[in-house]
């Protein structure tokens, strides 16, 4: 094990990884890759990319939510065959059941496992205490602001103790404050967990603040065409970003991105 | 706010509509006096006719029918409408099939109706099923269709199959809106019970309706009327209510 944390044991393996898509006129959408890039385990790597470049159908078939058209995602050696045990994920949107108190939403997963009773009380309410909502426990999701609402969801992916993370701009509704403190949460979270964590994200700032290394993607079809390590220790928060270091890595990213955006922008005028 | 309160505010509205017409109504008959009977008038006909064995015999027969036509298409259109708006291939082969039936004049199949079921309360269940049971399937299958793909995706996320999906999911999320579908059909299927008793029924608050209609006796006819509508608010109501208590 590294002094961040990391083994060099892989946790995923994606090797020669394709998407296509067939649209409704029967056109063919080639979405991403081929793509490699190996996941550490314990490791935070964080994906950026223009707009549309595969990132999120990258999430779907690393979840098993979808099988990729071409080429092997391996999680712990093994393919990825439907949703592998061990995987939670988080998405941008509000996935926090309307009907349920948190406590319940918390807990939705585990009573749908089949864990005994006095196992799900323990692990919700560590969750409860590790995400701030004891106060909450009772309210219903229409009672909170969006950063609760996903919290909720952090909590409620958190108790099923995944090995890996994907969060899929777990914070994009959320505003630049609050992203600031959710990020210090999540960095908090990942080292007591010590689970891997693979983000998507739009923000520069959220991906150098976060990660251990960093990936950008070209425009679609999504290749990876930057890999950056930003050498933080395991122990840190949202202070690094006044870090002289934070500011050469958001430029080290953003001149291959800048391109990228660029590149896509002029093919969607053409 | 408190819990009663808020519920308060949910139901209130159409009571005191309701309320405010019937004061509007009694002020129009005190202005500009005509044969025709007021609120108050029609209020008193309606306190006698309560004391009647033959009038609860006649609304006994009508609440027997319009539970049973409520019933079965809640059942039926709920069931076709969670099938279809959850399977794609259903709903290309059996959703314009529906519609299709939807468009055609209940009216002009009741014959056909009595003709199958012959008199008595069968045909009255049945003609307040065929208006009840395509409006919950429409609404139902919308709903469930429209369920947001971001739970669905979660729920297979914690490897959720697709009947827990189905029951853990998707069933809670339209139950709200489901109650509010059903504020509709019922008053269809009510429509539909008494629609049935005016054209061919021997009992029934609508043939009772229709028999006071041909003897001119219009404060029975008021009357009539006003204790459906009654029943109509008290149902609407108490629908409100327990939508208002499911949404959070």
């Amino acid at each position: 094990m590294t002094e961040n944390g990391q083994t060099d044991v892989p946790c995923v393996e994606l090797r020669q990884v394709e998407q296509r898509f067939t649209t409704r006129k029967g056109g063919n959408v080639h979405a991403l890759g081929p793509l490699d890039l190996t996941l550490r385990r314990g490791e935070f790597l964080s994906i950026v990319g223009p707009s549309g470049c595969g990132k999120s159908t990258l999430l779907d078939i690393l979840s098993g939510l979808a099988r990729p058209a071409a080429g092997q995602a391996l999680l712990n050696g093994q393919p990825i065959r439907g949703v592998p045990d061990g995987v939670g994920i988080v998405f941008q949107e509000d996935a926090s059941f309307g009907w349920l108190t948190v406590e319940n939403n918390i807990a939705f997963g585990l009573k749908r496992r089949g864990l005994a009773r006095d196992d799900i009380a323990a692990r919700v309410e560590h969750a409860l205490d590790f995400m701030g909502l004891r106060r909450f426990r009772t309210s219903y999701p229409s009672q909170l602001s969006g950063g609760m609402r996903q919290r909720v969801c952090i909590a409620r992916t958190l108790v099923m103790r995944p090995s890996l993370i994907l969060l899929d701009e777990p914070f994009g509704a959320l505003d630049q404050q609050t992203r600031l403190l959710m990020g210090d949460e999540l960095l908090r979270l990942w080292r007591e967990t010590n689970a891997t964590i693979l983000l998507i994200t739009h923000s520069l700032d959220e991906a150098v603040m976060l990660s251990d290394r960093i990936g950008v993607m070209s425009a679609r079809p999504g290749r990876l065409i930057k890999l950056v390590e930003t050498g933080w220790p395991r122990e840190r928060d949202s202070t690094v970003v006044s870090s002289p270091h934070y500011g050469d890595l958001l430029s080290e990213i953003w001149a291959p991105l800048r391109a990228e955006s660029n590149h896509h922008m002029a093919a969607n005028n053409a | 706010m408190t819990a009663i309160q808020a519920h308060f505010r949910a139901v209130a509205p159409p009571v005191v509509l309701m309320g405010a017409v019937l004061v509007l109504w009694q002020v129009a008959c005190w202005a500009y006096p005509h044969p025709e009977p007021g609120p108050v008038s029609v209020a008193a006909t309606l306190l006698h006719l309560m004391g009647k064995a033959y009038f609860w015999h006649n609304a006994a027969a009508t609440g027997r029918s319009f539970l049973l036509a409520s019933g079965i298409s809640i059942a039926v259109g709920g069931a076709l409408g969670l099938l279809i708006g959850s399977s794609r291939l259903l709903s290309w082969y059996l959703a314009p099939l529906l519609m299709i039936f939807q468009t055609v004049p209940k009216i002009t199949l009741y014959p056909i109706v009595l003709e199958l079921f012959g008199l008595g309360m069968a045909p009255k269940v049945a003609f307040g099923v065929m208006h009840g049971v395509i409006p919950v399937y429409f609404i139902t299958s919308r709903l469930v269709a429209g369920v947001r793909k971001v739970l669905l995706r979660s729920a297979r996320v914690m490897r959720l199959g697709a009947a827990e999906r189905f029951y853990f999911v998707i069933v809670p999320a339209i139950l709200p809106d489901m109650i509010a579908t059903l504020r509709v059909s019922v008053a269809l299927c009510l429509l539909g019970v008494l629609i049935g008793e005016m054209f061919a029924s021997h009992s029934g608050l609508g043939f009772m309706a229709v028999n006071a209609i041909n003897l001119g006796d219009t404060p029975v006819t008021l009357a009539v009327g006003f204790f459906l509508a009654f029943m109509a608010v008290g149902i609407n109501t108490l629908l409100l209510y327990c939508e208002h208590k499911l949404r959070h």
